[in-house]
């Protein structure tokens, strides 16, 4: 179950669990966007406002970032192709002969960017519940022509729904042939082939099983709208956090 | 006799494949019953309640949840009839326990404030109130469970279903659940609970219908029914052998 544990909604009654979804997911947009191009110092800037926000809303980010180690290996990977693609004099006295400094440098600062917008999307997924971040996408969508945002929120929420039940059956059954000695063998091909027939087979019963228990309540299109009430703060929040953007890039 | 609430009409179930799961079922619920529903694995128990909520619709005859066909409006029956699933674990679909709750009350449009008060109350009705923001899948069996009924509360259902409630509980965790249905049973609902080990709920129920391949060859009292039940592969309480009341699991 640790897999589940990682990006997942912490309940919560901070200041940013009780944002309103439609401005924290804005915020989230604005600071993405913000990072674009931007120079290291902007960088830290944002990213000692992340942190700010995530210390208010008590969110483990860190630990969260920990348990997904395999964007960490994809930031690192960032770096070496960047290290290596990049002309300019060579980094380490030479030790590795393709790997110049500027190119270090710059995957460096892509790899720090891309780290600050991962911490920002894992604080804004701990304090949001995702009924709300559907409220809130839907409510975006809504104004646009030819887009059903209702469409669009439902098949993101039940995509939601259904990623855990995989993982979950990913656990199960390679924890029950691991129980069985199936890490003897050494050939992947054989593990993969013996993992993923029954994975299958497991993940469309649960899938159905959940559709039913949804048909069950009435899963529809059109459910409530929850935790759409903007107060002062948000504006506030917002106003502050589109501050900080632009006052880094423009200080850049 | 009051108008029934749910009434089975002749109704017949074909799988795709051929397999005839319900053949030519008929009786009727009154409102305010509790009914076992037993008979061996296969027998067709959980076919037929998931007839009772639209999940399944009949090949032939018809099914009328208070007074309307579940084939022409699926959307009432399920929300007159609440359905707490045999395996729990699908039944759960939010990432809190409030969450969880909330899901149905949200599909069926209330506004936010009659939601939340539906979310609180339902929970204290199955005393979960202090676990309103846990996270459902860390939950024990039994707890799972509560929050499985607080869901079908929520949308204010009058008819309760249980499809296999006991499997996987320990005794506390029967009584537990034997304490929510009684209190529910109480409290006006029309409890319907389907099993193959009648023992722990004879006490409480007024009516036992039995199945068997598809069909449904008993429908009556405890003691009207108890004497041939094991020849569909039920085993008798215990005590009906010796001649005597059978016990409450709660006392
Ligand atoms: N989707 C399906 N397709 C084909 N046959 C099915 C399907 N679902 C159930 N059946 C068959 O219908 C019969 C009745 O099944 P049902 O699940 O109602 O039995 P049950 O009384 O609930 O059994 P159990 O005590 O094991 O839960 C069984 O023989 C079963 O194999
Ligand atoms: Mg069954």
């Amino acid at each position: 179950m640790a897999g589940l544990n990682a990006f997942a909604y912490m309940p919560g009654h901070t200041r940013v669990h009780r944002m309103d979804p439609r401005f924290k997911l804005a915020g989230l947009i604005c600071l993405s966007l913000a990072t674009v191009q931007c120079g290291p110092k902007t960088a830290t800037g944002l990213f000692f406002g992340v942190i700010f926000v995530a210390i208010i809303g008590k969110a483990p980010a860190f630990s969260m970032i920990r348990s997904a180690r395999i964007f960490i290996l994809f930031l690192v990977g960032i770096i070496l192709v960047r290290g290596a693609v990049t002309p300019g004099p060579v980094a380490f006295g030479g030790i590795i002969p393709w790997f110049s400094v500027n190119g270090l440098a710059d995957g460096l600062l892509i790899g720090w960017r891309l780290f600050v917008v991962l911490l920002a999307s894992a604080v804004f997924i701990a304090t949001t519940r995702t009924s709300a971040v559907f409220s809130a996408v839907r409510w975006y969508f809504r104004p646009i022509p030819f887009v059903d945002g209702t469409r669009v929120a439902m098949m993101l929420s039940l995509m939601m729904r259904f990623i855990p039940i995989i993982l979950d059956e990913f656990a199960g059954i390679s924890e029950a042939q691991k129980a069985r000695g199936v890490e003897n063998r050494k050939n992947p091909i054989y593990r993969i082939t013996r993992l993923i027939p029954p994975l299958m087979e497991r993940t469309f019963a649960r899938a159905h099983d959940l559709s039913l228990a949804l048909v069950a309540r009435n899963f529809g299109p059109n459910p409530t709208q929850r935790g759409l009430h903007a107060t002062s703060g948000d504006w506030v929040g917002i106003a502050l956090l589109i501050s900080l953007c632009v006052g880094l890039r423009l200080m850049d | 006799m009051p108008k029934p609430v749910i009434e089975f009409m002749e109704v017949s179930h074909i799988f795709p494949g051929g397999i005839r799961g319900l053949d030519k079922v008929s009786f009727q619920v009154a409102p305010g019953e509790f009914i076992i529903l037993c008979g061996k694995n296969g027998s067709g128990k959980t076919t037929v309640l998931r007839h009772m909520n639209a999940l399944s619709l009949p090949t032939e005859g018809e099914v009328l949840v208070s007074g309307v066909s579940t084939k022409k409006n699926p959307a009432h029956a399920r929300q007159v009839v609440g359905m707490v699933f045999a395996d729990v674990r699908n039944q759960i679909v939010g990432e809190t326990v409030a969450d969880d709750v909330a899901f149905g009350p949200e599909n069926l449009g209330l506004p936010e404030q009659e939601i939340n008060h539906r979310v609180t109350k339902s929970l204290e009705a199955v005393s979960m109130g202090h676990m309103a923001e846990r996270r459902p899948y860390l939950l024990s069996g039994g707890e799972k469970q509560r929050v499985a009924v607080a869901g079908v509360l929520a949308m204010d259902s009058r008819v309760i279903v249980f499809d296999e409630p006991f499997s996987n509980l320990d005794y506390p965790g029967v009584q537990q659940v034997l304490i929510q249905m009684v209190k529910l049973h109480k409290a006006g609902k029309t409890i319907i609970v389907a099993t193959h080990d009648i023992e722990k709920v004879a006490a409480h129920a007024s009516r036992v219908l039995v199945m068997d391949q598809g069909r449904l060859v008993r429908d009556g009292a405890l003691d009207q029914v108890v004497h041939d039940i094991e020849q569909y592969g039920v085993r008798r309480p215990c005590a009906t052998l010796l001649g005597r009341e059978v016990n409450s699991w709660l006392a």
